[in-house]
């Protein structure tokens, strides 16, 4: 399977760790909180739908609130697909930084 | 909340973002809004909306396009894969709208043309004629009249600033005669701004000044040529002779293109009109009527304005005349009439320079065109729907799919159009074809330049559309409600409501047709009526031939010797006017017993001796002209019946009663029979006949033994060129003469008889294949039926009855709309055919018997057809 990329590697974890308020706006907040950086809602929208195609996350529809002038939310959740690409990249990651943070940052 | 987004990106972002069915795109930028409003305030979040709108446009509507441009090849893929298969379906539709938008296209041009006349003119918009109403001179049934007096053009640039120009015209025509060859040429006396006024392209000599000496003359191209072949003609002298036989030399100052024939009056040549007889008198007078006068009112000046100070006009100068001063109640009303409308507004107006059109034509002719194209598109919407059935498995199939119902509008729409094109291109090749007849049918100009105008083919363009939109409109919308679920099972049945409609529109197609037809037996019988008819002259043989040479009449008693000498020719006279169409009245009668205040309208026409006899007319009382008793110092006059009438007399009481015209004395010394002098348009009215003085005379009338006429006429040309060298040789038949009277009637008629027939044509073929398509899905029916037993008979009259009945009440609404439709028509001719049953009996039995012989075509096919054939498939 095509490894992760690290937006959608940090998207992933957004909607994981949001669960049941893994929308859009939140999803994009929470990367925003992660990083440090500014993401725009449109950079969100392509890995979504990517992802989605990948079937790494599905999606619903969920109840709609004033503040989005009545109208619905998508809310993503982790399919096992996705829960497992993210334990490859895991382990991808770790093998990789292994002996490497005492080289960096020295020993600690 | 009290923050909402902008509404019309709000809008234009739902718009683009059409495939998000949930809307939680929408919602996000909402929420998002929100909370820019709430950090970064309101500015800033309005303005991130609307950038929003513009990240999102450009892909989407790529998209989009993308998309629909694919399915509209799919569209059309299917679209000629349906016309390939069914061939005789899509001919059908094909030819009719071919033919249908032929016919609305050479209209089309006819009207174009119609509606151009003499807007080539530079400052046509802003230039009239003025044309007058004498209250109390009626004349040929109208008392409108073109002509207005010789000085009131110059008179009214003189005293109104605003008019820029001013001309007239006369337009009596004239010999021209250069190098000793005299030929007859149509043309005008013209003084003051002429060229201003009349714009055309000079070839040769000076526009400004051409006209200025009164002995100038300005010819067109082919005329310059006729006279004076590829010599230079500026600078040559030509004789021009009079009607009334005076001479004058001219010169020429200008050659110019022969005029376009989009013009109310044609030439040959223009000449000053100061060298014509009397025109010092006729300047003076402004009770004598003879020429057209033409104004051109400054830039931003108003025609209404101007109109109102008309009336002081003619109480300033008309009034003066001795003539209006005896007659205060005559005094003219003078009305400005718009240079472009002359042409469609004249007919009321006696003394045209040519032939005015009609707009009742171009009323009647509109009609038809339109008429013509619905029919074709009522094939198409009949044909379409009623073929809904084998197209309904793909509907349902392309809803399944996810097409919207706006998609199947699309795609049926869009066939339509496909259809409609072709069409066009059929039609196109048509109007090629045909516009070389069509031009000659109305008499008009139309050239196949038009190819060459943009306007033709945007026109086409628009047209196909238009058409294709139309026509496809009620199949689409009907198809693409077609419910999928009911389609699949296969429990779509053609609808009863859409069967009504279909009904209704081959009752309505056939309703037309019935009506067209009705006119056209209407119009070709009350034609054939005219043609035919006994006007009380007899034409037959008899030959006019024309004569200005005042010097001819000196010698007639000679030439008339001579003449009698061809073995040709039994009888020789002479008249005045033309016998059939006598059209000089007079009010300056005097008769005995006579009351005070007492005035008769009297035709008059001056004659030799013989010409009762020439045509044949009946002395019913009394006696007609003879050598033998008539005075020199007395007039014979004979009057017809209807003036016998008019003053009260019995036959025998009008004979010796002492009668006086144009203030000759004389004595009633016979009575004629009434008999048409004018064209059957007019009701006859008084007419005196008078032995007139003959240099008065323009025509010598011979009547021939019909046999040899070739050689007849040439002893005939012998005889007068040699008694009158230097004037052409013109001669007619009279009958012939007669008939060109009736032209327009004739070509109308004629026009209107094949626009009929094309469109009983076109509705044929649509109901040949509504038959067919009908009669197919019943084979198996019909197969059974044969099974059990029915012959040929009944299933043709079981396939035949539903549309005859159709045809049958078409037929029914036709009789009283085309009964009163004809009655209007026929109100212009005071001499008509009566609406017998005969008429109508006939269009029935034609319309009828085509509906028919198109139904059983298809039908008898099926009826004998093998049921083998049809029940083995299953």
């Amino acid at each position: 399977m095509k490894l992760l990329t690290r937006s959608e590697e940090y998207i992933l974890l957004a909607v994981f760790k949001l669960g049941e308020d893994a929308y859009s706006i939140p999803i994009r907040e929470k990367l925003i909180e992660i990083t440090g950086k500014n993401w725009s809602l449109g950079a969100i929208y392509m890995p979504l739908e990517r992802l989605e195609k990948r079937r790494l996350i599905t999606s619903h529809f969920s109840e709609s609130t004033p503040e989005r002038g009545g109208r619905h939310k998508r809310i993503y959740s982790l399919t096992e697909a996705g829960k497992e690409s993210l334990r490859e990249i895991y382990t991808v990651q770790q093998t990789i930084w292994q002996g490497v943070p005492q080289l960096i940052f020295g020993a600690a | 909340m009290d923050h909402r987004p902008p509404e019309i990106a709000e809008k234009l972002l739902t718009k683009l973002l059409y495939d998000d069915v949930w809307k939680t795109t929408l919602g996000d930028f909402e929420e998002h809004y929100h909370h820019l409003v709430e950090t970064e305030g309101k500015n800033i979040a309005n303005r991130w909306y609307w950038s929003q709108l513009f990240r999102y446009a450009p892909s989407k509507i790529v998209h989009k396009f993308y998309w629909s441009v694919s399915m509209f090849k799919n569209y059309l893929k299917i679209a000629f894969r349906n016309l390939k298969n069914q061939k005789s379906y899509s001919f059908i539709n094909i030819m009719g709208l071919t033919i249908g938008l032929a016919c609305f296209i050479l209209i089309g041009l006819f009207i174009r043309y119609e509606l151009s006349y003499d807007s080539f003119h530079t400052h046509s918009e802003r230039t009239f004629r003025v044309v007058e109403q004498q209250p109390e001179n009626e004349y040929l049934g109208s008392n409108w009249f073109a002509i207005t007096a010789t000085a009131m053009a110059a008179t009214m640039k003189q005293d109104y600033p605003e008019v820029e120009y001013a001309a007239y015209f006369t337009n009596s025509g004239a010999i021209l005669r250069a190098n000793n060859e005299a030929f007859d040429a149509y043309g005008a006396g013209a003084d003051g701004d002429f060229f201003n006024i009349f714009t055309y392209t000079w070839y040769r000599g000076n526009e400004a000044t051409a006209l200025d000496d009164p002995n100038s003359i300005i010819l067109t191209q082919s005329m310059a040529e006729t006279l004076f072949g590829n010599e230079n003609p500026i600078g040559q002298t030509l004789q021009q002779v009079y009607p009334n036989g005076r001479e004058t030399e001219k010169t020429v100052t200008g050659v110019v293109a022969d005029p376009p024939k989009n013009s109310h009056f044609d030439f040959q040549y223009i000449a000053n009109d100061q060298t014509t007889p009397y025109y010092e008198y006729n300047l003076n007078e402004w009770g004598n009527t003879n020429v057209y006068t033409f104004i051109t009112l400054r830039d931003g000046a108003s025609a209404a304005d101007f109109s109102e100070k008309l009336p002081d006009f003619a109480n300033t100068y008309t009034a003066s005349s001795q003539y209006y001063q005896d007659n205060p109640d005559g005094l003219p009303n003078y009305v400005l009439q718009p240079l472009e409308d002359i042409h469609l507004t004249s007919r009321h107006l006696n003394f045209n320079p040519s032939a005015a059109g009609s707009m009742n034509t171009v009323y009647m002719l509109s009609v038809i065109g339109i008429i013509i194209l619905l029919i074709a598109c009522v094939n198409y919407m009949n044909l379409a729907t009623a073929r809904s059935l084998t197209r309904a498995k793909e509907v349902g199939v392309r809803k399944v799919i996810g097409a919207y119902q706006s998609n199947l509008v699309m795609q049926f729409l869009s066939e339509a159009v496909v259809i409609s094109f072709l069409g066009i291109a059929g039609a196109v090749a048509l109007v090629a074809l045909l516009l070389p007849t069509f031009s000659g049918l109305v008499e008009r100009e139309l050239t196949s330049q038009i190819f060459l105008q943009w306007e033709f083919w945007g026109a086409s363009l628009i047209i196909s559309l238009v058409v294709g939109a139309f026509a496809g409109s009620y199949p689409a919308f009907y198809m693409s409600k077609l419910k999928p679920i009911l389609i699949l099972k296969s429990q779509v049945k053609g609808g009863k409501g859409n069967a009504f409609f279909r009904n209704l529109l081959v009752v309505g197609q056939f309703t037309i047709t019935a009506v067209l037809l009705i006119g056209s037996i209407v119009v070709f019988q009350q034609l054939q009526f005219m043609r035919t008819t006994d006007t009380g002259l007899n034409r037959e043989q008899v030959l006019t031939v024309s004569n200005r040479d005042p010097e001819l009449w000196d010698r007639f008693e000679t030439v008339k010797t001579e003449l009698l000498k061809n073995p040709g020719v039994e009888m020789v006279s002479s008249s005045q006017m033309n016998p059939i169409y006598m059209s000089s009245s007079t009010r300056g009668t005097e008769w005995e017993g006579q009351e005070e205040n007492e005035e008769l309208t009297i035709y008059v026409s001056p004659v030799g001796f013989d010409f009762t006899s020439i045509l044949d007319l009946e002395v019913i009382a009394g006696r007609a002209f003879s050598p033998d008793l008539h005075k020199e110092m007395e007039k014979d006059y004979l009057i017809n019946e209807s003036a016998v009438r008019e003053l009260g007399w019995t036959n025998e009481e009008a004979l010796g009663k002492s009668f006086q015209v144009w203030g000759n004395d004389g004595t009633i010394v016979g009575v004629v029979k009434d008999f048409h002098f004018q064209s059957l348009d007019q009701p006859i009215a008084p007419l005196t006949i008078m032995l007139g003085p003959e240099f008065t005379h323009r025509h010598v009338l011979l009547k021939t033994n019909g046999q040899n006429i070739q050689e007849t006429i040439a002893g005939v040309e012998h005889v007068i060129k040699e008694f009158s060298p230097g004037y052409p040789f013109s001669y007619s038949f009279l009958d012939e003469r007669y008939m060109n009277m009736y032209n327009e009637h004739i070509r109308l008629g004629t026009l209107f008889n094949y626009f009929s027939i094309l469109a009983l044509f076109i509705a044929c073929m649509g109901l040949f294949g509504l038959a067919t398509f009908i009669t197919e899905q019943r084979t198996k029916e019909i197969g059974i039926r044969k099974v059990l037993g029915a012959d040929v008979i009944q299933i043709l009259t079981l396939l035949n009855k539903d549309f005859l009945k159709l045809v049958g009440i078409s037929f029914v609404v036709a009789v009283p709309l085309g009964w009163f439709l004809s009655r209007y028509w026929l109100e212009d001719f005071a001499y008509r055919i009566d609406l017998g049953p005969a008429i109508f009996l006939t269009a029935g039995v034609i319309v009828f018997g085509i509906a028919l012989l198109t139904v059983s075509a298809k039908s008898l096919k099926t009826a004998t057809a093998n049921p083998v054939k049809s029940l083995r498939s299953e």
